[in-house]
């Protein structure tokens, strides 16, 4: 499993340029990350709106970004929630 | 291959193989780096011209690997324990892969008006793009953006040998260039021993080995069509007479080419198919040519209809072999 620590939220805006590319780098760490607790919350039995109340954005939301790219198999039948 | 098929073909193997790359560290979103690394095993000039330099499959996810944790840095994020799954699940499940936008923007600017759309196309937007991701890659392997262009351009200069899409007037056979990261005798291993076949012809599911019997030209194996998806073992309609294969051994050259028939003995006409692999040692790995073949039984009355449906089959055939290039070199990824 992937494990992350926050060694320190430096936020350092001497360099831009550095600091944009690295904003880069995070939104896709934070991308597969979502992907994974997503899959997991399903996994687990969690309904689409616990996961939605979870991320803080709506239902639709989550569902409209996550329907098609969890592995179909987890989805198998769930009872549409 | 005109323009458009090789357009087609390229921007196919190569989505494939950035898609493969992106299922290994857990995404379901294919970005430039994945292209990149999809580039590095490309089985034309720009996989060559890469690999040439010293760009291989590995040192390129070493490379990605190190640039993100180095920017992430940046911002005092420390990661570790590596990226998840770290290895290749995109054929294991039916979740929707797609390029990011900009990986997107490159393959679109690749296939202008004036460009090739072929894979050093794609490469040469990649060098340029500019977020200078790709740059800082490149960087840490030690290639420097204008020799990578410069070498490109050399490459380009020597005639290209690149066979035919379907060069059988009937569009019966098809043939291609495949790039696996591994040494011949590994890819050897695995193409010459029946009981791979499953891992690289998706249609057969197992062959009945027996460890005896020699492989010699002229020996058959039978194997099991397979009656349900890989990879959530969902049901396919198979008819019953479809259900037995006989995979026969038709050509054979220690560690340099092989081939093989596969009929269905049970079926009473049928096409036979052929999968010729020549194989030869690459800067890097291993180049394949694959060679599918359709050997129909009743070509004469569909001569006429055949005319009409020429660009349907070359279509299949295309991705029929690009199927097995993609699965032969998965299998060592």
């Amino acid at each position: 499993m992937l494990s992350t620590q926050v060694a320190a939220t430096a936020a350092d805006t001497s360099d831009p340029r550095a600091g944009l590319r690295a904003v880069s780098s995070l939104r896709s760490l934070a991308d597969a990350l979502e992907l994974q607790q997503v899959e997991a919350a399903l996994r687990s039995g969690m309904s689409w709106q616990h996961i939605a109340d979870a991320l803080g954005v709506t239902r639709q939301a989550v569902h409209k970004k996550y329907a098609r790219r969890v592995d179909p198999s987890i989805l198998d039948g769930r009872i549409r929630s | 291959m005109t323009r458009l098929t090789t357009m087609a073909a390229a921007s196919h193997s190569i989505s494939l193989a950035a898609m493969e790359e992106a299922s290994r560290r857990g995404r379901r979103v294919a970005d430039i780096d994945d292209m990149l690394l999809a580039l590095t095993v490309d089985g034309g000039t720009a996989g060559q011209v890469l690999r040439s330099l010293g760009v291989t499959l590995d040192a390129a996810r070493d490379a990605v690997a190190a640039q993100h944790t180095t920017q992430l840095a940046d911002v005092g994020v420390g990661v570790s324990g590596g990226s998840t799954p770290d290895r290749i699940v995109f054929h294991e499940t039916a979740a929707k892969y797609e390029w990011s936008p900009r990986a997107l923007g490159i393959l679109t600017r690749a296939g202008e008006k004036g460009r090739r759309g072929d894979a050093v196309a794609m490469l040469r937007e990649l060098i340029d793009e500019p977020s200078g991701l790709i740059h800082s890659v490149l960087d840490r392997l030690g290639i420097d953006d204008g020799a990578l262009h410069t070498a490109l351009d050399e490459a380009e200069r020597i005639p290209s040998h690149e066979p035919s899409p379907a060069s059988d007037m009937n569009a019966r056979s098809a043939a291609s260039e495949v790039f696996v990261p591994a040494p011949v005798t590994d890819v050897w291993a695995l193409l010459a021993d029946p009981a791979g076949i499953a891992q690289w012809d998706s249609s057969i599911a197992a062959v009945d080995v027996d460890a005896t019997q020699p492989l010699l030209v002229g020996a058959a194996w039978e194997a099991r069509t397979r009656t349900a998806r890989a990879y959530d073992g969902k049901a396919l309609k198979v008819r019953d007479e479809l259900l037995r294969q006989r995979v026969e051994l038709t050509a054979l050259s220690e560690g340099a080419m092989i081939a093989w028939r596969f009929t269905y003995p049970d079926a009473s006409h049928g096409n036979a198919r052929h999968v010729r692999f020549d194989i030869s040692e690459a800067a890097g790995g291993t180049q394949l040519r694959i060679v599918f073949r359709w050997e129909r039984d009743r070509a004469v009355r569909r001569r006429a209809l055949g005319f009409l449906f020429r660009p349907l089959h070359r279509f299949v055939l295309w991705m029929q072999i690009s199927q097995i290039g993609a699965a032969v070199s998965r299998a060592f990824r």
